[in-house]
């Protein structure tokens, strides 16, 4: 009797595993052959033209790249600053589990009121307009728990005896945390930085009243009324308006180069997530 | 009686956390250029005792420390005093070799180099006497750019020695540090605490009499009276161990 449970078991968890890689198969295959004739070259290079329908995506590509990239670098300092605060000064275990509460509460909040809350204040209240910057800092409060949190766990993870053998050698509290602390985790802060970002990356919500037009933008110059095109906000705008042939071949297209985008992140975290888990093993 | 000053002084040191007393009233002089030996059996606060010497258990939360240590007459719990220069020039040795991620060179010079700034070749030069120092020249000289995690245990241990030895300290204290250790090894780290006593002063734990009477010169008991962590007797190396008067001592050494 306890072998067939054992059985069934196992069974239905693979049953379970292989429901969720043909999930992902299914959905790669169908986007896969649906955006793959629109690959080429000039997709890449080209501009939008004609409403979508013609050309390509290079601006929305460059654009969605200066959010994440901005996102990335103003998310990191604050995660950084966040999670030394945790490992090193705050003392008592209830100020900590405010810390961590309040970080799972920010990566509760739907992406559509962060996106709200960037126009009032940052294209209303601020005076910005649309501005790749507004884009870009609030994409950064949306990647920042996932950042925060693996810099966290990064840090918990370093034994307390190189904290200890570095201050046996002298060392002020400022230089281990430069020399030990951060010189160990920051795998975790490029790692929680390219999930979040994949994350982020096809976020329209937080983007498409903050940062972000469909066309007639390119490179931004200044901070305010300077939008950038970016790839979900096309795929979402194009998807509401795909009757016309043309547009739908470049729409699957957009949300392959999306997709593969989101892929390439994901992976390159993959090896310091490697190496974290055998340091954690051999170490 | 050894007429050279103490380097260190205790006094009536206790350690308590805030649910007990882990060691109390521990009153001893150390003398310059000697090897001190605390022994005692486990969980008596021999290490606990040693890490009060340079203020290393102001870094556990919740850990008490009253009397007094003084290094050359002056308190180090004095208001003012630097706890992290304290630090460069009491090092501290641990029971497991502490490698940092880096290479050989840059562990030996991971205080060193951060604590003053120095140029590369001063730098080279430090490196290479501190390894010298440490006897690890010889084996790692063609290999200073490879990581620390590849040298053996016991060449861990002499590296982590070398890197205390680079901050220049006057005491090194440490804490049990052949424990983990093959004989050999065990054996190259007590050849280097004889030498090095020439020129810096060692407090050593060790749960070892072989190891006391090879290295020691001086030695203090610590057991555990009434629950609470105590000095019971010290003196020179055979006189601590022939005190069958003192019963924790009679049965420590027999056991052993």
């Amino acid at each position: 009797m306890r072998k067939f449970l054992d059985a069934v078991t196992a069974l239905i968890a693979f049953a379970c595993a292989l429901l969720a890689l043909a999930l992902l198969g299914g959905l790669v295959y169908v986007i896969v052959q649906k955006g793959g004739p629109a690959i080429s070259w000039g997709f890449f290079t080209e501009q939008i033209r004609l409403v979508g329908a013609a050309g390509g995506i290079f601006w929305n590509l460059i654009g969605t790249l200066i959010l994440l990239l901005t996102a990335f670098l103003a998310s990191a300092p604050i995660a950084i600053a966040l999670a030394l605060m945790e490992r090193v000064w705050l003392k008592s275990e209830t100020s900590r589990s405010i810390l961590r509460t309040g970080l799972y509460a920010i990566n509760g909040v739907p992406s559509i009121v962060f996106g709200i809350f960037g126009f009032i204040v940052l294209v209303q209240w601020c005076g910005w307009g649309k501005s790749w910057l507004a884009g870009g800092l609030i994409l950064a409060m949306v990647i920042l728990p996932t950042v925060t949190v693996a810099l966290m766990e990064r840090l918990k993870a370093i034994p307390a005896k190189y904290v200890e053998a570095a201050a046996g050698l002298g060392l002020s509290r400022s230089q281990i945390i430069w020399a030990v602390l951060l010189r160990q985790s920051w795998g975790g802060l490029i790692t929680g930085s390219l999930l979040g970002l994949a994350r982020a990356a096809g976020e329209v919500a937080p983007i498409m009243f903050t940062a972000t037009i469909f066309a007639g933008a390119a490179m931004p110059h200044a901070i305010k009324e300077s939008p950038v095109l970016s790839l979900p906000y096309h795929i979402f705008i194009l998807a509401q308006d795909s009757f016309d042939p043309g547009v739908g071949s470049k729409l699957w297209g957009s949300a392959l180069v999306l997709l593969g985008l989101v892929f390439s992140l994901s992976l390159a975290a993959l090896p310091t997530r490697l190496r974290i888990h055998e340091e954690a093993h051999h170490g | 009686m050894d007429k050279r000053p103490n380097i260190l002084q205790t006094s009536q040191l206790s350690v308590s956390v805030p649910s007990r007393t882990l060691v109390r009233d521990v009153t001893v002089g150390i003398t310059e250029n000697q090897v001190f030996g605390l022994i005692g059996p486990s969980g008596a606060g021999k290490s606990t005792v040693l890490r009060a010497l340079n203020r290393m258990t102001d870094l556990v939360p919740g850990l008490k420390v009253t009397g007094d240590v003084q290094l050359h007459g002056r308190s180090i719990f004095a208001p003012g005093t630097d706890a992290n220069a304290l630090r460069a020039k009491v090092g501290m040795l641990f029971q497991q070799p502490v490698v940092f991620p880096a290479s050989i060179v840059d562990n030996v010079l991971f205080g060193a180099r951060r604590l003053q700034s120095l140029s590369k070749s001063v730098q080279a030069e430090l490196a290479e006497s501190a390894l010298q120092e440490a006897a690890l020249w010889s084996e790692v000289k063609d290999r200073l750019k490879a990581p620390a995690a590849k040298l053996s245990v016991g060449q861990q241990q002499r590296l982590c020695l070398a890197r205390a030895l680079a901050t220049k300290p006057e005491v090194i204290l440490m804490d049990e540090p052949t424990s983990a250790l093959d004989p050999r090894s065990t054996e190259a780290i007590e050849a280097l605490i004889k030498r090095l006593k020439s020129r810096h002063t060692i407090v050593l734990v060790t749960h070892n009499l072989r190891q006391a009477r090879n290295v020691g010169d001086q030695l203090a008991f610590i057991g555990v009276r009434d629950g609470v962590g105590q000095l019971l007797c010290e003196g020179t190396v055979e006189s601590v161990l022939n005190r069958t008067d003192v019963a924790e001592v009679d049965e420590y050494v027999c056991c052993q």
